[in-house]
C-alpha cells in the first residue's frame, strides 16, 4: 500500500463522499480515478446529453452513447458501476445553479470542481465557503489549465485570486477554443490528487498549479489569503441567493 | 499607444509625456520615466519603464487587476499589496488569468 495514503487513509477513503460537479472532460478523469481508488460513494451532477464532438476527451463515453444521446450523468454512472460495484454512485440529470448547491453540498466532503463555465465555480466557492466544504478549482482550456484546491478554513478561495468573474464573452469555452486531448485528464488526475489529500486528512499547502503540457510547463505558485476578499474575508456571498 | 525607442530605453508616450511630473510623483514616487528595465512577462523578457508598481504595471499594459492573479518571482502577490509591490530588474512576473474551461 502507497505509504502516503496508508490503511487509514484508505479507510477514510472508504468513508468518505464526493461530489463532481460536470460530467465532461474533467469530470470523467476525475470519477473514473475517485472509482478506482475505493471512494465510499460519489454524486455526479450533469444536465447534457453525450454528443460525438465529446468522447475525444471525455473518457468514459464512447459512440454509442453519443448515439443514443445519453444523459452524461447517468452513462458515467452506468460505466463506473462497473469499474467498481463496491462504490455508491448517484448520478443526478440536473444544472447546478445558485438555488440548488447548498443542498447539493450537503454531507460532501469534497467537491471537485468539473463546470465548463465560470459562473458556477463562483457559485461553488461561495457554497463551499459557506459551509466550510473543501473543493478543488480545476479549468482547461486550449492547452493551459489551472488547478487550486481550497480549503476554506485554512486557506485563501477562488476570490482571492479572480475577485470578479471575467465575463463569459472574454473566456473562450472549450467547444469554441478547442482543448488537446490529453488536457483534461492530467487536470483531473492532479485534482484528484488534491482530493486525496484533503479526505485522507493531509491537504497540501495552499498553491495554485499553472500546467501547460503542450509547452511541458508545470508551475506552482504559492498563493495566500487575501485580506480584502468580499468572499472569505468579508462573508459576502454574493452568488448565492439573498436567503 | 506609440512606442518611442532609444538605444535600451522603451518608453510609451503616458510615461513619458502624458502625464504630468507631479502627478507621476504623486502616483509611484519612484517613478523614472527616463528609465527602462528588463523583466519577464509571462515567460517573454520585456522592457518596462523603471520604478512602476505591480498596479502600473497592470494599468501599463491594459490589464484589469480585479480578473487576474499576479505572481512575482513565483508568490502570489495580494491584491491589495499592488499598488505597495514594487516591480524590480530581473523579476519574474505571471499574469494568471481565470480559466472556465472543463
Amino acid at each position: 500500500m502507497l505509504p502516503e495514503i496508508g490503511h487509514d487513509g484508505q479507510e477514510r477513503l472508504l468513508r468518505s463522499k464526493a461530489l463532481i460537479i460536470g460530467s465532461g472532460g474533467l469530470g470523467c478523469a476525475q470519477a473514473q480515478l475517485l472509482v478506482r481508488a475505493g471512494l465510499g460513494s460519489l454524486v455526479l451532477v450533469d444536465s447534457d446529453v453525450v454528443e460525438i464532438e465529446n468522447v475525444h476527451r471525455q473518457v468514459l463515453f464512447d459512440e454509442e452513447d453519443a448515439k443514443l444521446r445519453r444523459p452524461k450523468a447517468e452513462a458515467a454512472a452506468s460505466k463506473l458501476r462497473r469499474v467498481n460495484s463496491e462504490v455508491g454512485i448517484e448520478p443526478m440529470v440536473m444544472k447546478v445553479t445558485a438555488d440548488n448547491i447548498l443542498e447539493l453540498i450537503e454531507g460532501i466532503d469534497v467537491v471537485l470542481d468539473a463546470t465548463d463555465n465560470i459562473e458556477t465555480r463562483y457559485v461553488i466557492n461561495d457554497a463551499c465557503v459557506l459551509r466550510n466544504t473543501p473543493w478543488v478549482y480545476g479549468g482547461i482550456s486550449g492547452t493551459q489549465g489551472l488547478v487550486m484546491p481550497v480549503l476554506p478554513q485554512s486557506g485563501p478561495c477562488l476570490r482571492c485570486l479572480f475577485p470578479e468573474p471575467p465575463p463569459s464573452s472574454a473566456l473562450p469555452t472549450v467547444d469554441v477554443a478547442g482543448v488537446v486531448n490529453t488536457g483534461p485528464p492530467l487536470i483531473g488526475s492532479l485534482q484528484v490528487t488534491a482530493a486525496f489529500r484533503i479526505l485522507i486528512g493531509s491537504p497540501a499547502d495552499p498553491h495554485l498549479l499553472s500546467i501547460d503540457p503542450w509547452r511541458s510547463s508545470f508551475r506552482r505558485i504559492e498563493v495566500s489569503r487575501e485580506p480584502s476578499c468580499r468572499c472569505c474575508a468579508q462573508r459576502s456571498f454574493e452568488f448565492l441567493p439573498v436567503d | 499607444m506609440t512606442i518611442h525607442r532609444t538605444s535600451n530605453q522603451v518608453q510609451t508616450d503616458s510615461m513619458a509625456t502624458g502625464t504630468p511630473p507631479s502627478d507621476r510623483e504623486t502616483r509611484s514616487p519612484a517613478a523614472d520615466a527616463n528609465q527602462s528595465m528588463d523583466v519577464r512577462i509571462n515567460g517573454e523578457p520585456r522592457s518596462i519603464p523603471a520604478g512602476l508598481t505591480i498596479s502600473d504595471l497592470l494599468t501599463h499594459l491594459d490589464v484589469r487587476s480585479s480578473r487576474v492573479a499576479v505572481e512575482k518571482n513565483r508568490t502570489i502577490v495580494p491584491k491589495t499589496a499592488h499598488d505597495k509591490t514594487p516591480v524590480e530588474p530581473g523579476d519574474t512576473i505571471e499574469i494568471v488569468s481565470f480559466i472556465g474551461g472543463g
